[in-house]
């Protein structure tokens, strides 16, 4: 399933979820939608902002740009990958591709998991719903996490390849 | 009208649609749930000595919360209302951020059993350290995150 479709399937559900809760107790759930309107208008704002710098950043940054920084061989790769990955958007579903193509390139498994982690704990569309909602010192804490976070999961997983080595060597099709 | 400007119109006229369904059915579905939780019970969640146990409990909501990033940010938003403490909302959104259901899914079908295994063994220990960190800075060492 495409990841287009599943989120899609995941919004139904919710709505759905939603539908049945509010036909077990209609005054609870409209009570809470008329006292939270303007929380709702504010996320949905903030999501417009959190697009538009998508957009920005999937016009103007060139979409091979991690594959080359990723496929560089450096000790320091473990801190770029995490960096790299703070500043990629989009769906984490859409990074897997990537993910399989660098693996394939040679690039480590535990560099690769720093990446999928920044990536995914924080990226350019977080940014206006992390500042609109929770506060600027709130997301600068969340940036520095992030990046440490990223290099942890990358030596973690590095850590735990001694106990339970991966299936595959590198360079070698599944 | 230049390409790129086409391109980036459609970009994000694409991307508004399917974000802002995400959002809003987060939203509905956060405020859905929350009318049903007496607020007292979100408020008692995060402080003093129940701080760990707390980040735990945030952790695992984050865990077992399905889709994209967006659709957190409704039931943050909800919580957050309630008075839920930052170290329990970093925790929530590390955990969901690094491994959820789906993750594991698609983790497992393109890197097998053994990556997905160190995987959520790490992702425990991360969103773990991810709200503790936060409680050291906002209780050990006074700074406010929120």
């Amino acid at each position: 399933m495409s990841y287009l479709k599943r989120e899609f399937v995941i919004g139904i559900l919710l709505l759905l979820v939603s539908g049945i809760l509010f036909a077990l107790s209609p005054e609870k759930v409209s009570a809470a939608f008329r006292e939270n309107t303007a929380l709702i208008l504010r996320v949905a704002l903030i999501a417009v902002v959190a697009v538009a710098i998508s957009t920005a950043v999937h016009l103007w940054v060139p979409r091979d740009f991690v594959q080359r920084s990723l496929s560089r061989r450096s000790g320091l790769l473990l801190f770029l990958a995490p960096a790299l990955g703070i500043l990629t958007p989009g769906p984490v579903y859409a990074i897997y591709p990537v993910i399989l193509v660098l693996k394939k390139k040679g690039v480590r498994m535990h560099v690769l998991v720093a990446y999928l982690t920044g990536q995914a704990l924080i990226g350019p569309a977080r940014i206006p719903f992390e500042l609109g909602l929770l506060g600027g010192r709130f997301l600068l804490f969340r940036v520095v996490l992030s990046f440490f976070l990223g290099v942890l999961a990358g030596l973690l997983y590095a850590g735990l390849s001694k106990l339970l080595a991966d299936a595959y060597p590198l360079n070698e099709p599944e | 009208m230049s390409k790129m400007t086409r391109e980036g119109l459609r970009f994000f006229g694409s991307s508004l649609l399917r974000i802002e369904f995400l959002v809003l059915s987060g939203i509905l579905f956060a405020l859905s749930v929350a009318a049903y939780v007496p607020r007292e019970g979100v408020e008692n969640w995060g402080s003093g000595a129940g701080m760990v146990k707390t980040i735990f409990w945030a952790e695992g909501l984050g865990f077992l919360f399905p889709g994209p990033r967006y659709i957190v940010y409704p039931l943050i938003a909800v919580l957050m209302e309630g008075g839920l403490a930052a170290p329990a909302i970093i925790a929530v959104l590390t955990a969901q951020a690094i491994m959820r259901p789906d993750m594991a899914v698609i983790e497992f079908g393109l890197f097998g059993y053994r990556f997905i295994a160190k995987r959520v063994l790490s992702s425990i220990i991360l969103a773990t350290l991810a709200g503790i960190a936060a409680a050291l800075l906002s209780a050990g060492l006074g700074v406010s995150l929120l």
